[in-house]
């Protein structure tokens, strides 16, 4: 299982990578690889504001669907309007194009209380067959 | 267990209660609480022999008048291909319990994927569900799905030209999430629907307005797409509600700008059986987040995994019960697709033509029918101004609706559905509906009762 460097993560499989003074959020590759084939995201509109651990997307695949909940609160504000069309690019680059959301912190020390690199991937060992 | 002893019913059931360490049957429902159980027998006769019971429902069944009948209001007499039946009687269609594996189940979604595409192409739409339970209830869901679509809208509007019972299944439907409806009034001259009304009710806080074409007086609603434009200036859904075998000379509510078109199926090929089961049809325009909130199950084509071959299969079933659970668009999970099967079957028969001709017989012989009933001195046909299709409103003037109808029962007839119940303003009307099943026998039948009736009334 693939693991960004420069992300932390959270035990429900979501990433966040610090970009400036905004956070990307998106799902890891463990999550896109149990998934299968992602076919369909609902992704918030900008300016929905979310508390840490709110449903902020619905992700549909060919045999499930699963949530996206926000590692952080704050602000949206961009989606990527990619996964409209290629919702596919959550497989293919699951930390790269297929990012889902970029939020505006209104507290940014949850991200330090989010699972290192490390620790996630200890997680995935104790949780993976 | 010793299969090979042989033994009395007793013999066995003593064995079986001796493996399963039981002194009795009753001891298999412990766990039902006492203070719940039947404590004496139930009030009915006692079981009958198979050649009594056969006597005897023999019997009852010789009571039944054979009338010929001009009601309608959503269930109507359509004539039923003999080829429908042999069909869906076919036992591997017909026993067969929610048949949706692609893997044993192709004819089965093959003959529901042909009915989708027939009813898309009669409305225009280009997405069509397995089929739903009724009208009644496509109704209901296609509210809520518009309801869900709006994110905060949280009222609609419905048409007052809608059959009281559907009605009633809709307020049941719009209770639990706590969305508020409001009846658009019709005109009293053309039983049209009053734009006026539909123009001052229509508000950024409306999700979706529902209209009959024809609606329940029978009347073609000519306005559709004058309708239809106001309603999408505030950006809500327009819902319509259509009698498929009137699109056979009616415009698809497509073309008039309908974003979810819903029906009774009954009339494709399947019988009145005393009220059901009968089967809804829900038909919308693609869209990828529309057909995302839209119930019922999808039946898709695809290939096999070699690419060899085709397939059909339940598609997009992510929006369903089975999958999603609490946060699914719909609880519906099971249907009455035998008869959405047999409606393919029928229109397969039907084909373009000869739908057409169904419907312009229709809609002729009610028109003849209309037009003889005003002649005579006491009755009014139609009362409305607006053309109709196969329904139409009769008024006697003199005496009482009851009073017909009472006339009509003892030549062997029976009238139209009364209204006093839910339209007590329009006075002593009933709704007269003609299908190919009135020949010009029965018509005249009907005439020679009411001439009768009208000269014992004064006529001329």
């Amino acid at each position: 299982m693939n693991i960004d460097k420069n992300a932390r993560y959270m035990k429900s499989h979501e990433w966040a990578k610090k970009e400036d003074d905004l956070f990307v959020i998106g799902i890891t590759d463990y999550a896109q690889s149990l998934l299968k084939d992602i076919v369909y995201v609902e992704l918030p509109t900008e300016g929905t504001t979310f508390q840490r651990g709110d449903k902020a997307a619905d992700i549909e695949s060919v045999k499930a669907v699963e949530e996206l909940k926000s590692p952080l609160s704050g602000e949206v504000v961009e989606v990527n309007t990619v996964l409209e069309d290629s919702a596919e690019s959550i497989n293919e680059d699951p930390y790269g194009n297929g990012w889902f959301i970029k939020i505006k912190p209104s507290n940014p020390s949850e991200f330090n209380e989010m699972l290192t690199p490390e620790a996630y991937e200890k997680y995935l060992e104790t949780i993976e067959h | 267990m010793n299969t090979t002893k042989e033994g009395s019913a007793k013999d066995i059931q003593k064995e079986m209660e001796s493996y399963l360490e039981i002194n009795n049957v009753d001891e298999l429902f412990a766990d039902i609480p006492d203070s719940i159980r039947l404590k004496k027998p139930l009030k009915i006769a006692g079981p009958l022999s198979e050649r009594d019971l056969s006597l005897y429902i023999d019997e009852v069944l010789s009571m039944n008048k054979p009338v010929i009948s001009f009601l309608g209001g959503g269930a109507q007499n359509h004539y039923i291909p003999a080829l429908v039946q042999e069909v869906i009687t076919k036992p591997e269609l017909l026993n067969a319990y929610t048949p949706y594996q692609p893997e044993v189940a192709q004819g089965m979604l093959q003959g529901l994927f042909e009915y989708q595409s027939l009813i898309s192409e009669i409305t225009g739409m280009n997405v069509t569900n397995a089929s739903m339970y009724d009208w009644a209830t496509s109704i209901a869901e296609a509210l809520l799905m518009s309801v869900r679509l709006s994110t905060k809208r949280k009222k609609v509007l419905i048409t007052s030209s809608i059959h009281p019972d559907r009605l009633a299944v809709v307020e049941n439907y719009l209770a639990g999430p706590k969305i508020n409806y409001e009846l658009v009034e019709y005109d009293a001259k053309t039983g049209e629907l009053n734009l006026a009304d539909l123009k001052e009710k229509l508000t950024e806080e409306i999700a979706a307005f529902y209209f009959e074409n024809p609606n329940s007086y029978g009347v073609i609603e000519s306005q559709a797409e004058d309708i239809t434009k106001l309603v999408h200036a505030v950006n809500a859904f327009v819902i319509v509600g259509v009698d498929p075998i009137s699109l056979g000379i009616l415009k698809a509510p497509a073309d008039y700008g309908a974003d979810i078109v819903v029906g009774e199926g009954q009339g494709l090929g399947n019988s009145l059986s005393f009220g059901g089961p009968h089967f809804g049809f829900f038909s919308i325009k693609y869209d990828k987040k529309i057909i995302r909130q839209m119930p019922g199950r999808l039946v898709g084509l695809t290939k096999t995994y070699d690419g060899n071959q085709r397939a059909f299969v339940l598609t997009l079933s992510t929006r369903e019960q089975h999958i999603r659970r609490q946060d699914a668009t719909s609880n519906i999970c099971s249907n009455q697709s035998i008869l959405a099967y047999g409606a393919g079957v029928y229109l397969s028969l039907l084909g373009p033509d000869g739908l057409k001709k169904t419907a312009e017989y229709c809609l002729q012989a009610a028109h003849y029918l209309a037009t003889e009933i005003n002649n005579l001195k006491h009755f009014e046909a139609p009362i409305f101004s607006g053309a109709h299709y196969n329904e139409f409103v009769v008024r006697v003037t003199k005496g009482t609706m009851a009073e017909v109808e009472n006339k009509l029962i003892q030549q062997g007839l029976v009238g139209g559905y009364t209204l006093e119940k839910c339209h007590p303003e329009l006075g002593e009307v009933a709704i007269f509906c003609v299908t190919e099943m009135h020949t010009m026998n029965s018509i005249n039948k009907l005439l020679t009762v009411l001439i009768e009736m009208d000269k014992e009334l004064g006529g001329r």
